[in-house]
C-alpha cells in the first residue's frame, strides 16, 4: 500500500510543480489564459478565439513551458541515471559524475563555447556537451575493460582519472577564454547549470533520450536487482552480466549526457534523489527507477521555481541552489541514519 | 541430467588451478567434493556451472557442451550457490527467493503462479517459510544461508552445485540441508556439494571426489576415497578410523602430524 502511495504522491507532486512552474513568474498570467494558449498552440482552439495577447502567449509557450519541460526531463533523466549507476555499482556514492558524464559534457560544451560555435547554432553547445559526455564514458569503459571483462572497481577508478583530466582541460579552455569576457561569462554560466532561456530545441533534444531511457529502464529492473547480490551470483542466476552492464551504462550515460547537454552541470540530483527514494521505496529497482524519475522531476522543477522566485534576475543558478539545499539535506539524512550502518 | 567434465584445465592469474580434471556426475546421486583449502574445489564447481573460463577441455550436460547455452538457458539447467557471502540489501526473503526464478521469466512478464509455487516450495524445503516477510539484511548468517539455498532450489534445475553450503550453519540446520540435498538427489537431480566435514561427507554422499593441488586424487564411493593414506596425503593430517554403530559407520579422528615436514 505504502509503495503505491509513494508513486501516486510523487506523480501528483510532479504535476502540481509543473503547473506552478508555468503559472508563476514576473508577469502574472492567469490559469485560464495559460490553458487557452496551450490549447490554441496545440490546434484545439483558434488563435483568435483565445483572446490572449502575443506577449502573454510568448511567455507561456516560448519561455515557461519549454523551461518547465526541460527541467522535468533533466531531473528525471539525472535521477534515473544515478539510480541505475548506484544499483550497478552496488554503491550509494555512484552518480553520473562517477563515470565521467558530467565533466565530459562540461568539456564538450566549454570547448564549443570557446570556439564561438554557440553563436553559430542553438544546437552546437548541447550537441558538443552530449558528445563530450558519451565519448568520456566510452573512454572510461574502454580503458577499464580487459579481455572482455569490465570490473566495476576499475570502472570507478578510470572514471575518477578521466574526471580529473576533463576537469583540467575545461579549466585550461576557460583560462584561455578569460580575455573574452562574453565567452568566459557563457562558459561559467553553463558550468553552473541553468534552465534559463531554454527553448523548444532543448526540449526536443532531451525528450527522445528521456523517453527511450525510461522505456529501456523497465527492461533492466530485474537485472539490477540480481546484480546487487554480486556479479557471480547474478551470472549463476542467469543474468548475462557483461551485456547487462553495457546496456545499463549506455542508458545511464545517454540520459545524463542529454541532461548535461540541455541544462549544464546540475550536480547532486543524480546522487541525492535515488538515495532518498531508496530509503522510502526499498531496493527493488522495478519501483525504484520510476519513482526516482518522478522524484528527480519534482526536485529540479522545485529548485528551478525557487531559484527564479528568489532571484528573478537569474543570479541564483539552479546548479548552485540544488547543491546548497541538497547538500545539507543529504548530510542530515546521513547523520539521521548513521545508526543503521547500511543506508543503501 | 548427466554432468561431465573432460580433461578440463582452468587457469587463474597465470596459475593452473585445475589440471586435467575429468569427472562425471550422475542424476540421482549426491556427490561430495572434498579437499584441503586451495585444492581447487571452488574452481571446479564454478567451472561446472559454466562460470569459470576453461582453458581447455570440455564441460557438458547430457553430452551438450555447456558453453553452447546462453546464461539464461544454462541457469535453467544448472543451479549454483557460491560460497562467498553476498552483500545483503534490504530485499524481503520472498523477493530474494523469487530472484531464483529469473531464468524462467520473460523480460517484462509478471510473476506467474508457477513462480510463486516454486518459491513457496523452496522456502518450505529449507524450513524458512516463516521468514518470508523478513528483510534479508536482518537475518542471522544461518538464516541467510538457508534463504540463499532456497533461491537456488527455486530455479528447479536438474543440476545443483553448492559450494560449501554448510559454512554458516549450526549442526541441526547442517543436517537438515544435507537431508534436503539427499531428497533432491533421490528426485533424480544431479547434486554436487563441496564440504569440509569428512564424517558428514562419508555418511551422506553417494560418491566423493577428492581434490589435491588441482588434481583429482580419488573418486568413487566413500569407502574407497576416505582411506587413511589418501586423507594423510590430501590434508596433511593423521587420521584414525573408529567404527561406530557396530561397524556400520566409520568415524574419523584427525590429528596434526607431529615432527614431520
Amino acid at each position: 500500500m505504502r509503495r503505491y502511495a509513494l508513486t501516486a504522491g510523487l506523480f501528483a507532486a510532479a504535476l502540481l510543480l509543473a503547473a506552478l512552474s508555468v503559472r508563476l513568474g514576473v508577469t502574472d498570467i492567469d490559469s485560464n489564459k495559460i490553458l487557452k494558449v496551450i490549447l490554441s498552440e496545440l490546434g484545439f482552439l483558434a488563435t483568435e478565439a483565445a483572446g490572449v495577447s502575443d506577449h502573454e502567449r510568448a511567455i507561456v509557450w516560448h519561455i515557461r513551458l519549454p523551461r518547465t519541460l526541460t527541467g522535468a526531463f533533466v531531473g528525471a533523466s539525472l535521477a534515473l541515471s544515478g539510480a541505475m549507476l548506484q544499483g550497478l555499482f552496488r554503491n550509494p556514492m555512484a552518480s553520473p559524475v562517477v563515470v565521467g558524464v558530467s565533466t565530459g559534457g562540461a568539456l564538450g560544451a566549454t570547448s564549443a563555447i570557446a570556439l564561438g560555435l554557440g553563436a553559430a547554432s542553438l544546437w552546437a553547445v548541447p550537441l558538443s556537451a552530449f558528445a563530450g559526455a558519451l565519448v568520456t564514458v566510452l573512454l572510461v569503459s574502454l580503458v577499464a575493460t580487459h579481455k572482455g571483462h569490465t570490473p566495476l572497481g576499475a570502472l570507478i577508478l578510470c572514471g575518477m582519472a578521466m574526471n580529473s583530466i576533463a576537469g583540467a582541460l575545461t579549466t585550461l579552455v576557460l583560462s584561455y577564454s578569460v580575455s573574452d569576457f562574453e565567452i568566459a561569462r557563457q562558459i561559467l554560466f553553463w558550468l553552473m547549470g541553468s534552465l534559463t532561456n531554454r527553448t523548444w530545441e532543448h526540449v526536443i533534444l532531451i525528450a527522445p533520450f528521456f523517453a527511450a531511457s525510461g522505456v529501456a529502464a523497465a527492461f533492466f529492473g530485474r537485472e539490477l536487482n540480481l546484480m546487487m547480490s554480486g556479479e557471480e551470483s547474478a551470472m549463476a542466476l542467469g543474468v548475462d552480466t557483461a551485456r547487462a552492464k553495457a546496456w545499463i551504462l549506455t542508458i545511464a550515460a545517454a540520459a545524463a549526457g542529454a541532461s548535461v547537454a540541455v541544462a549544464g552541470v546540475v550536480g547532486f540530483v543524480g546522487l541525492l534523489v535515488p538515495h532518498i527514494v531508496r530509503m522510502l521505496a526499498g531496493p527493488d529497482h522495478r519501483r525504484l527507477l520510476y519513482s526516482s524519475m518522478t522524484a528527480g522531476a519534482v526536485f529540479v522543477m522545485g529548485m528551478d521555481l525557487l531559484a527564479r522566485t528568489l532571484s528573478p534576475g537569474g543570479e541564483i543558478r539552479l546548479g548552485v541552489l540544488s547543491a546548497s539545499i541538497g547538500g545539507p539535506f543529504f548530510l542530515y539524512l546521513i547523520v539521521k541514519n548513521r545508526a543503521r550502518a547500511e543506508t543503501f | 541430467m548427466r554432468l561431465e567434465a573432460e580433461n578440463i584445465i582452468v587457469e587463474l592469474g597465470g596459475r593452473e588451478v585445475l589440471q586435467d580434471v575429468s569427472a562425471s556426475f550422475q542424476p540421482g546421486a549426491l556427490t561430495g567434493v572434498i579437499g584441503a583449502n586451495g585444492a581447487g574445489k571452488t574452481t571446479l564447481l564454478r567451472a561446472l556451472a559454466g562460470l569459470a573460463p576453461v582453458k581447455s577441455g570440455r564441460i557438458s550436460l547430457d553430452g551438450e557442451p555447456i558453453d553452447a547455452f546462453d546464461r539464461r538457458e544454462a541457469a535453467r539447467r544448472v543451479g549454483y550457490l557460491a560460497q562467498k557471502q553476498e552483500p545483503a540489501f534490504p530485499f524481503r526473503v520472498d523477493e530474494t527467493v523469487m530472484m531464483g526464478r529469473y531464468p524462467h521469466q520473460g523480460r517484462l512478464s509478471p510473476e506467474t503462479e508457477a513462480d510463486r509455487a516454486a518459491v513457496a516450495a523452496a522456502l518450505r524445503d529449507v524450513d524458512a517459510a516463516d521468514l518470508s516477510d523478513r528483510a534479508i539484511n536482518e537475518l542471522s548468517g544461518g538464516e541467510l544461508q538457508r534463504v540463499l539455498i532456497a533461491r537456488t532450489l527455486a530455479a528447479q534445475t536438474p543440476v545443483l552445485l553448492l559450494d560449501e553450503p554448510f559454512a554458516n550453519l549450526d549442526v541441526r540446520h547442517c543436517l537438515d540441508i544435507l537431508a534436503i540435498l539427499r531428497a533432491q538427489a533421490s528426485e533424480g537431480r544431479t547434486v554436487v556439494a563441496s564440504l569440509h566435514d569428512l564424517n558428514l561427507a562419508g555418511r551422506f554422499c553417494d560418491e566423493l571426489l577428492l581434490l589435491h593441488q588441482g588434481e583429482i586424487l580419488a573418486q568413487g564411493e566413500a569407502g574407497s576415497v576416505l582411506t587413511l593414506r589418501l586423507i594423510e596425503r590430501a590434508f596433511g593430517v593423521h587420521a584414525e578410523i573408529l567404527p561406530v554403530n557396530g561397524g556400520e559407520e566409520r568415524h574419523f579422528i584427525l590429528r596434526a602430524m607431529e615432527g614431520e615436514e
